[in-house]
C-alpha cells in the first residue's frame, strides 16, 4: 500500500481548565493517545458523541490546538514543531472545511475577497487579475454564480455560504482537508448537495478528506473507512461497511443501534441498545477501559488495563473481549 | 376515535422590515387521540410556526391571519376571541395544563436558579389544587417515569447539575405534569448525541402507550418520524405538500418534494453505496411567496401551470393526501412511476 | 376535484415542462448591501439619533462659519456695551467686557468639539492598538497589560489631569493629553474583550488556517468585525470628553482667557448670575444640547450596528 498522507502517533491533546490562583489546573484529556493513518485519495471518516475528542483531533492536525504530546506526520514530515517556510507549505497542503457556515466566513468581507485571501496570503500568482480567474474558476467549481463575487456573506443560504468555505480552502489547492462536521448545520436537502460537492472534488482533484461527523449515516455514505472515538480513545477502526454491518466494539454497537433509520418496517423491529449511565468526565476518566463503566459487557479485567487497538478480522479494536477469544 | 386538535385553514403572518412574511400558509390537518403525529420540514418551512401559533406564543410581531384552531373541539385560535386579554388568559390556563410543550433546546427553557422542584412543581400547583407536598410527591413520581435516577435526591438540585439527556428529560416531566392532552414536542432530540436522541425516542414512544396523550413531533429528521410516528406531514414553505401515514410517506411519497427528502438522505441500512439525488437551489425566499406552488423553483418535474397557480390537494387514500399539479390528469409526468 | 370550476383554464400547454431558466432557485432576492449602508437604513428609522446627528452637524457648521461672517470677534472688548441682553446687534448679548456672546459661545464651541473628538479618537486609537495586542496575544502578556489598565483605573481621572495640566502649564496640548490619559482605557478594555470572542470564531480559525499573519487577522479579521460596538462606545466618549474639559473649564484649570471653551465660558458667567443669569444659560444650554444630541447618535448607532438586534 502506499504511503499515508497522514499519520498520527499517540496524539494526545490536554487541556488545563478551571486554574487560579494558587489553585491546580485540572487535566482535561480531550484527546488521550490516538494512533492512525490516512492514504492519498482516501476518505477517513470519525465519529463519536459530543465531547470525545474528534474535533479536537481535527484541530490538531491543521495547528490550531497544540499536542501535548505524539506525532503528527504529514507525507512522513512531524508537523507539531515546524515554521517559517515549512509551515507555509503546510498551510498550503492541508486545508479545513469548517462546521458552522454562518461563523466561518468573515461578514466584512465580499465572497471575492474571502476566496482570493488564501491566494494573497500565499502570494499565488501575481496579478490580482489572475487571482480573480481563479476565484471564478472557483465559484464554477462550487457551483455559484460568478455575478455573486461582490455579495456578502449574509446574503447567502447556510448550503451556498458552505460552499464558499469549500471554494476558498480549494483556492490553495490542498492535498489533505479535514472537514469538521462540515453538513451538520445544514438543512436535509441541502446536506447532500455539500457532501456531492465533496465527493465530486475528491475525484477530481484527488484530496483525501478526514471527515469528522455525527451524523453516522452520511458518515458511512462518504467513508471509505471509519473510525469511532470515545472519551478521547479510538476504539474501533475499519472498512465502512464492515464496521457498519458487524461492529466489534460494545460501543460502536450502542452507537450504530441508536442511529435513526428512514425506513419504518427496520426501524419498527430493530432492537436498541440503550447505554446506562451517563459520559464520564474527561477530567478524571475511568481507569482501564474508558468505556468499562457504560459497558453491558465489563469485565474486572477492563477496569485493570488499558485495552490496546489490535488487529481483528481485518480491523482494530480496543477491546479485550476479542483478544480473550484468540487466547 | 375523534380528533384532539383540528386546525382549519390556518395562516400566520410576521411584518419585518422588509416586509410581511408568510410563515404559515392555509395549512390544515388534524391529530387523533393518542396519535403521533411527525411535522417534518426544513428550516423556514413554517413547521414550528405553525405550533407558536397553535400555543399562541407567537413573536411580537407574528398574528394568526385565518382559521380556525380546535382543540378538543373548542376553537383556541385568536380570531375566536374578543380581545387579547381574554385569549391570553384562556390559554394561560390551557397551556401545561390541556396542552404542553417540549423545546429543542432544555437550558433556555430551564430557569438556572431556581431547583428542578420548583420548575415542576409549578404547573402542578398553578393548574390543581392540591398542596405543596402532594405536588411534590407528583413531581417524584414523575421524574421517575421519564428514568431520571434517585429523584428523591435529584430534585433539590440546580438545572446545570443534570446533563443534557436528563435535562430534556426534566423537560418532559414537566410537559406530562398536568397529564396534558396534546404534548407538542419541537425537536426534542435535536441537540442531544445519538445514543441519548435514542433513549429519549423510546422514552416518548414509551408514554404513549402509557398515557392517552396525542403527541406532534416537529423535526427535520426523517429517521426520527420513521420509527415514532403513526402519521407525518411534510412542509415546506408555509404548506403541508404532503400528509400521511408513515408507511405510505416512505414507501408511496407522490409529492417530489418528498421523493427528493427521501432521496437525499442516507440510508446506513443501504448494502451498496447509493448516489446521493441532493434536491437543486435553496429554500424558498418566505418574503416573497407567490400564489403558486412554493416548490417550483427547485423542482425537477415542474411545470408551467406550477408557476401561476397553486395545486389542489389529491387524494390518495383516507390518510394520503398530497398537493401537486403532476397528479391532474393534464399532466403527461408523474403517471406510472 | 373542483379544478374546473377556477378562473384559470387549464389548458395542456400549461402542463408543458418549466425551463429551468424560468425558475430562480439560486436566486438572491435582495439587493447588495455592505454593512454600513444597511446599518443606515435601521439608523434612519430611529427619529431621535437622526435628529441629533443633524444638531451636531449644524453646531459644528455654525462654529465654523458664524465667528468667520460675524462683524465682532471674540476678545473685542467694548465696555460701552457691556452685560446688554439679548439685541438684534448681539443676539445672546454681550458680557461684562462688551463681547458678543454668540460669537465667545460658538468660538468656544471650536474649542470644546475639537477637544471631544480629537480626545475620543486619540484614546480609541490607543485602545484599539492595546486592546487588539492584549486580546489576540493572550497568556501572560495579555495579563500585565491588562493589570497595568486596572492600575491606572485606581487612580481618579480628575487627579491626573490636574497633575498633568498643572504641571505642564494649561494649554489646549495639555488638556488634551490629560483627558486622553484618562480615557483610553476603558476603550482597551472594550477591544480586548471583543478581539477575545471574535478569536474564537470559525472565521478568524479559518484564516488561521489559512495562514494569515497575525498582524493580517488581527486587522482584517479581528479588529474590522469589531469596529460597530466600538464605534458606538467613540460616540459616547465624545461627549464625556466634553464634559471633562468643561468641569476643568469650571473648575478655573482650563484655557487662559481670552480664549474660551464652553466650560471656562460657563465658569465666567457664573460670576455674574446674580446680575446677569441670562449669561449662563448659552453656554450650559450649548453643553447639554450638544451632549444630549451626541448620547441620541450613540444609541441610534448601537442599535444600527448591533447585528444581533437585526
Amino acid at each position: 500500500m502506499a504511503e499515508p498522507i497522514l499519520e498520527l502517533k499517540d496524539l494526545k491533546v490536554y487541556f488545563y481548565v478551571n486554574g487560579g490562583f494558587l489553585k491546580k489546573k485540572d487535566e482535561v484529556k480531550a484527546v488521550d493517545g490516538i494512533s492512525l493513518k490516512i492514504y492519498p485519495g482516501e476518505t477517513f471518516g470519525l465519529v463519536g458523541e459530543s465531547g470525545c475528542g474528534k474535533s479536537t483531533t481535527g484541530r490538531a492536525i491543521v495547528k490550531i490546538n497544540q499536542p501535548t504530546s505524539g506525532q503528527i506526520l504529514i507525507d512522513g514530515q512531524d508537523i507539531t514543531k515546524i515554521h517559517g517556510e515549512d509551515l507555509k507549505k503546510f498551510r498550503q497542503d492541508v486545508q479545513m472545511i469548517f462546521q458552522d457556515p454562518y461563523a466561518s466566513l468573515n461578514p466584512r468581507m465580499t465572497v471575492g475577497e474571502i476566496i482570493r485571501e488564501p491566494m494573497d496570503i500565499h502570494g499565488i500568482f501575481d496579478t490580482k487579475e489572475e487571482r480573480e480567474k481563479r476565484v471564478r474558476e472557483l465559484l464554477d467549481l462550487v457551483g455559484l454564480k460568478q455575478d455573486h463575487i461582490r455579495r456578502y456573506p449574509h446574503e447567502f443560504s447556510g448550503g451556498q455560504r458552505q460552499r464558499i468555505g469549500i471554494a476558498r480552502t480549494l483556492a490553495l489547492n490542498p492535498k489533505f482537508i479535514v472537514c469538521d462536521e462540515p453538513i451538520s448545520a445544514l438543512d436535509v436537502s441541502i446536506q447532500a448537495q455539500v457532501i456531492n460537492l465533496l465527493e465530486k472534488i475528491q475525484a477530481e482533484m484527488g484530496i483525501s478528506y478526514l471527515f469528522i461527523a455525527h451524523d453516522l449515516s452520511m458518515v458511512k455514505h462518504i467513508s471509505d473507512r471509519i473510525g469511532v472515538m470515545y472519551l478521547g480513545n479510538l476504539v474501533e477502526v475499519g472498512n465502512s461497511d464492515e464496521v457498519y454491518t458487524d461492529p466489534l466494539h460494545p460501543y460502536t454497537q450502542a452507537l450504530l443501534s441508536s442511529v435513526p433509520i428512514p425506513d419504518p418496517k427496520i426501524a419498527r423491529e430493530r432492537q436498541r441498545i440503550v447505554l446506562e449511565g451517563e459520559l464520564p468526565s474527561p477530567i478524571n476518566p475511568p481507569s482501564g477501559c474508558v468505556f468499562r463503566t457504560r459497558c453491558p459487557k465489563a469485565t474486572e479485567k477492563c477496569a485493570q488495563a488499558k485495552p490496546e487497538l489490535k488487529e481483528v478480522n481485518g480491523r482494530l479494536v480496543a477491546c479485550f473481549l476479542y483478544e480473550d477469544n484468540k487466547e | 376515535m375523534s380528533a384532539m386538535l383540528e386546525i382549519k385553514n390556518l395562516s400566520t403572518e410576521f411584518s419585518t422590515d422588509n416586509g410581511t412574511v408568510q410563515a404559515v400558509r392555509d395549512v390544515s390537518f388534524e391529530v387523533q387521540k393518542g396519535e403521533i403525529l411527525g411535522i417534518v420540514g426544513e428550516s423556514g418551512s413554517g413547521k414550528s410556526q405553525t405550533m407558536f401559533s397553535v400555543m399562541g406564543l407567537l413573536a411580537g410581531n407574528g398574528r394568526v391571519a385565518t382559521g380556525e384552531i380546535l382543540l378538543d373541539g373548542k376553537n383556541i385560535s385568536p380570531l375566536a376571541f374578543k380581545s387579547e386579554k381574554e385569549y391570553e388568559d384562556t390559554m394561560s390556563d390551557i397551556r401545561g395544563n390541556d396542552m404542553a410543550m417540549i423545546f429543542q433546546d432544555p437550558m433556555t427553557f430551564l430557569n438556572p436558579v431556581l431547583t428542578i422542584e420548583t420548575q415542576l412543581t409549578e404547573p402542578i400547583l398553578n393548574h390543581n389544587n392540591v398542596s405543596k407536598a402532594e405536588a411534590r410527591q407528583r413531581a417524584i413520581e414523575l421524574m421517575a417515569k421519564v428514568g431520571i435516577p434517585s429523584p428523591e435526591s435529584r430534585i433539590k438540585q440546580y438545572p446545570h447539575q443534570f446533563s443534557g439527556g436528563m435535562r430534556q428529560r426534566i423537560i418532559i416531566a414537566i410537559a406530562l405534569a398536568c397529564n396534558p392532552k396534546l404534548i407538542i414536542a419541537d425537536e426534542p432530540t435535536t441537540a442531544l448525541d445519538v445514543t441519548i436522541q435514542a433513549q429519549v425516542l423510546d422514552l416518548i414512544s414509551g408514554l404513549r402507550d402509557e398515557l392517552d396523550s396525542s403527541i406532534i413531533m416537529i423535526t427535520h429528521d426523517l429517521g426520527v418520524v420513521a420509527s415514532l410516528c403513526d402519521r407525518i406531514a411534510i412542509m415546506y414553505g408555509g404548506k403541508i405538500v404532503e400528509i400521511g401515514t408513515a408507511d405510505e410517506i416512505f414507501y408511496n411519497p407522490q409529492h417530489p418534494y418528498t421523493k427528493g427528502l427521501l432521496s437525499c438522505i442516507a440510508n446506513p441500512e443501504d448494502k451498496e453505496k447509493k448516489e446521493l439525488h441532493p434536491i437543486p437551489g435553496s429554500p424558498p425566499d418566505l418574503l416573497n411567496l407567490g400564489d403558486w406552488c412554493p416548490f417550483v423553483d427547485r423542482c425537477e418535474k415542474a411545470m408551467k401551470v406550477c408557476k401561476m397557480k397553486m395545486p389542489s390537494q389529491e387524494v390518495y387514500s383516507d390518510t394520503h393526501q398530497a398537493s401537486c399539479w403532476l397528479s391532474h390528469p393534464l399532466a403527461k409526468e408523474g403517471k406510472g412511476e | 376535484m373542483d379544478l374546473k370550476k377556477e378562473e384559470l383554464t387549464l389548458t395542456p400547454d400549461l402542463f408543458e415542462k418549466l425551463d429551468d431558466s424560468e425558475k430562480n432557485a439560486e436566486k438572491i432576492s435582495y439587493e447588495s448591501k455592505t454593512y454600513f449602508q444597511d446599518a443606515w437604513v435601521r439608523f434612519k428609522q430611529n427619529k431621535m439619533a437622526l435628529i441629533g446627528l443633524f444638531f451636531v452637524l449644524f453646531m459644528i457648521i455654525a462654529c465654523i462659519i458664524i465667528p468667520m461672517v460675524s462683524p465682532y470677534s471674540y476678545d473685542e472688548q467694548n465696555m460701552a456695551i457691556a452685560n446688554q441682553g439679548p439685541t438684534m446687534a448681539h443676539l445672546m448679548g454681550t458680557d461684562k467686557f462688551g463681547r458678543d456672546i454668540l460669537v465667545r459661545i460658538m468660538c468656544g464651541g471650536r474649542i470644546s468639539l475639537s477637544v471631544g473628538f480629537m480626545g475620543a479618537f486619540i484614546a480609541l486609537g490607543i485602545g484599539v492598538i492595546y486592546g487588539g495586542i492584549a486580546g489576540y496575544l493572550g497568556g501572560k502578556i495579555d495579563m500585565l497589560m491588562m493589570r497595568f489598565v486596572d492600575m491606572m483605573y485606581s487612580i481618579p481621572d480628575i487627579l491626573y489631569i490636574i497633575m498633568i495640566v498643572v504641571v505642564l502649564e494649561p494649554s489646549l496640548t495639555s488638556i488634551m493629553l490629560g483627558i486622553t490619559i484618562s480615557s483610553w482605557m476603558g476603550m482597551a478594555r472594550q477591544v480586548r474583550a471583543q478581539v477575545l470572542t471574535l478569536k474564537e470564531q470559525e472565521f478568524s480559525l479559518a484564516a488561521f488556517v489559512l495562514g494569515a499573519s497575525r498582524k493580517r487577522i488581527l486587522l482584517k479579521h479581528l479588529i474590522v468585525n469589531s469596529m460597530g460596538p466600538i464605534i458606538v462606545s467613540v460616540t459616547m466618549l465624545v461627549p464625556s470628553v466634553i464634559f471633562n474639559e468643561a468641569f476643568l473649564g469650571f473648575l478655573g484649570i482650563g484655557l487662559n482667557a481670552p480664549q474660551a471653551s464652553w466650560g471656562t465660558l460657563a465658569n465666567d458667567a457664573r460670576r455674574m448670575m446674580m446680575s446677569q443669569p441670562i449669561q449662563i444659560i448659552w453656554p450650559v444650554m450649548a453643553i447639554c444640547l450638544t451632549m444630549l444630541a451626541l448620547n441620541f447618535i450613540g444609541d441610534g448607532l448601537g442599535v444600527a450596528l448591533d447585528p444581533k438586534k437585526k
